[in-house]
């Protein structure tokens, strides 16, 4: 985990910035992976990210996979752009394509978490501002209600139905459609 | 989703606590029809989950024109709302008549083309420029000739000498029934008084001519035809063909190869010169049918697809028939009229489970009378129940539907409504085959608009409601004249469609 980066390119590893989780571990990553949070992004422009980046609402544990998530697509990004520039070269759309699968691919493998875990991402996400992770995970949870039942969808979600037997029957006599 | 580690993980975290923006980015990326089931699951994400209507639940009338600005109104009948609906097709000066399955509308250009757009993303085919622009449209993917692959529109121009048909197959436009063309690669030569009768119909039929919708009133119709099911962009037939020859000759013969293209010009010469040969049979018959002929004159209803022919409803009750096979026309000999006990100031002619339904409207909508059209003895007989079936009629196209919302069995629709439905800025948007009306954003972020709104819903639904909602006739109070249908507003210029189905 602290070994984030390693594999990166030669020109990334110059800037270097470490993030701290709310218990205390310390990540290193490079400035491309850090920067797909908005949050850490504008710190960095702001310049307080000297003696690395406080993140008390991040678990390491969490922090860990988000890490995971913004290196892959970091390197995602990186490669679009360069191949961009000649986007009517077929190989390059080959390129891009395999790429793509691969992201795919990635992000289907790393939606493979509890409930628990799908959580904390989504407020990871949210908190540092990484919009591609925010969409993936708030993605999750809604194929996950797909075709479900109130009830069913409790259960999975483990909520408690907080709604008044009065206020149930109303919206379902609002939205007979949908329960039909 | 569940995942290996599920159960090692008893931490128990509190989704119903998540942030109302997160909630809502949820919910915004669920399909429309998971939208109130997810707003169901309890208080916080009931605050979440934003207003939208099924658009396809039951037929709804749909204003015939798209305005400058992209802006289409559909009123439903079901949630009794008017939705302007804001869409990226763009079809200046052309008429919608038709309605097909996968969110598309079908117009008649001013250029005598035929368009078919997409109101979900604005994406469009036209047609080649047809010769003619008359008589009653209709779009349907199944033409009767068992080809349902072939067909897109058929155009029918029916009068009291004869039926003339164009038909698009997809690449051009035949032509059947007219003197001296049967497709498009020949000269154009135009009926411009039944271009007359297009324009003007459609906005107030009275002024539709005598060859056809002579009983249209003012209270409906425009002459567009309707939904049916047309999701095809691209296929359309026509066929022209004359008829008041009738059901043989001319049209037989020089139709029947009217499935290639190249019966196109040949027979349209041909259809000169047989009518000499035929001469003296087109004289027999005409002298036959002249009293048919001269009691039909075109009801203010489309033609109807029924057992693989094409009925029109003639204004007393007659019938005429096309059949798309052989292409003949003829006038039945019955039934011949409706009969004296049913006074109607319009009529219009239905499918309804393979049944004919005429539904007969008076004066100011009332009194109303649904005949059916007993087949074994080809009479009219009146019908006191539709069982669960909802029939959808007063405009050029009528619809009939099975199995409606409870509310709305054994009914009869015409376009008027009671009151002030909501109007609802909305977008359509569809869903696993489904389509849904989405308010705009602006109405949702209005203080407190959500929660009414939603409330609101269905709340006036269909016709209990005496001071709001569609209004409606009732066959099983069977109110006779219903006093009430005088406060209600007339839909001008509205058509009948149902979103979303081929065939309701």
């Amino acid at each position: 985990m602290a070994s984030a980066g390693s594999g990166d390119e030669k020109a990334a590893a110059a800037a270097m910035i470490t993030l701290i989780s709310s218990d205390n571990e310390k990540f290193e990553v490079t400035e491309a992976t850090a920067t797909l949070s908005q949050t850490i992004r504008h710190m960095i422009e702001d310049g307080c990210t000297d003696g690395g980046v406080p993140l008390p609402n991040v678990t390491s544990k969490i922090l860990a996979r988000v890490i995971e998530y913004c290196k892959k697509h970091a390197t995602a990004a990186a490669g679009e752009e360069g191949s961009s520039s000649s986007f009517s070269d077929a190989a390059f759309l080959e390129v891009d394509r395999a790429f793509l699968e691969e992201l795919e691919e990635f992000d289907d493998a790393f939606l493979e978490v509890d409930r628990a875990t799908l959580f904390d991402l989504i407020l990871a996400a949210n908190y540092l501002d990484i919009k591609g992770l925010l969409n993936l995970t708030c993605q999750k949870v809604a194929d996950s209600v797909k075709g479900k039942t109130p009830e069913q969808i409790r259960e999975m979600y483990n909520i408690v139905n907080d709604l008044t037997p009065e206020e149930e029957a109303e919206i379902r006599r609002e939205t007979q459609w949908a329960f039909e | 989703m569940v995942s290996a580690d599920e159960e090692e993980n008893n931490r128990q975290p509190p989704w119903s606590r998540l942030l109302p923006e997160l909630v809502s980015m949820i919910c915004q990326r669920l399909c429309p029809s998971d939208v109130p089931r997810f707003g169901a699951v309890c208080k916080r994400w009931h605050c979440c989950a934003y207003p939208l209507y099924p658009a396809d639940s039951t037929p709804i009338l749909i204003s015939n024109t798209i305005s400058d600005s992209g802006l289409i109104r559909c009123y439903s009948p079901y949630l009794n709302k008017m939705f302007i609906v804001r869409t990226p097709l763009r079809a200046p000066e052309s008429r919608i008549f038709s309605a097909a399955v996968d969110g598309r509308v079908i117009l008649r250009r001013p250029d005598k083309t035929i368009l078919f757009g997409s109101l979900l993303d604005g994406s469009a085919f036209e047609t080649t420029e047809s010769k003619y622009d008359e008589g009653y449209f209709w779009t349907s993917n199944e033409d009767g000739t068992g080809h349902p692959e072939k067909c897109g529109i058929l155009g029918f121009c029916p009068n009291i000498h004869k039926l003339r048909v164009q038909s698009w197959n997809g690449e051009r436009w035949k032509y059947f029934g007219y003197s001296s063309d049967e497709d498009d690669s020949s000269s154009d030569e135009d009926d411009s008084s039944s271009d007359e009768d297009d324009s003007s119909s459609d906005e107030d039929d009275s002024s539709s001519d005598s060859s056809f919708g002579s009983n249209s009133d003012s209270d409906s119709d425009p002459d567009w035809d309707d939904v049916e099911n047309s999701d095809e962009e691209g296929e359309e037939e026509e066929m022209e063909m004359e008829k008041g020859y009738t059901d043989s000759d001319l049209d037989s013969d020089s139709n029947s190869d009217s499935v290639d293209s190249n019966d196109g010009e040949d027979a349209d010469k041909e259809g000169e010169e047989e009518t000499e040969e035929e001469e003296t049979e087109d004289v027999e018959e005409m002298e036959e049918q002249e009293g048919n002929l001269r009691l039909f004159t075109m009801s203010c209803s489309r033609p109807v697809l029924h057992k693989g022919l094409w009925y029109f409803l003639g204004g007393g009750g007659s019938l005429g028939v096309y059949d798309p096979k052989t292409f003949d026309w003829s006038l039945l000999s019955r039934p011949t009229s409706f009969g004296s006990e049913f006074p109607h100031k319009n009529c219009y002619l239905v499918e309804s489970s393979q049944e004919l339904l005429a539904v007969l409207t008076g004066r100011d909508g009332t009194p109303i009378n649904v005949l059916k059209l007993k087949e074994e003895e080809m009479t009219w007989e009146r019908m006191d129940s539709l069982g669960s079936r909802a029939i959808f009629t007063g405009t050029m196209a009528s619809l009939s539907m099975a199995k409606p919302p409870k509310a709305m069995a054994n009914k009869v629709y015409l376009p008027k409504f009671y009151g002030h439905p909501q109007i609802i800025p909305a977008k359509l948007t569809a869903c696993r085959g489904r389509f849904f009306f989405v308010p705009e954003r602006k109405e949702m972020q209005q203080p407190s608009s959500n929660k009414p709104v939603y409330n609101f819903m269905r709340e006036h639904d269909t016709c209990g409601d005496k001071e709001e909602g569609a209004w409606c006739y009732d066959l099983e109070l069977d109110s006779g004249v219903d006093k009430e249908i005088r406060g209600c507003k007339n839909m001008l210029q509205y058509i009948w469609v149902h979103l979303g189905r081929s065939s309701p």
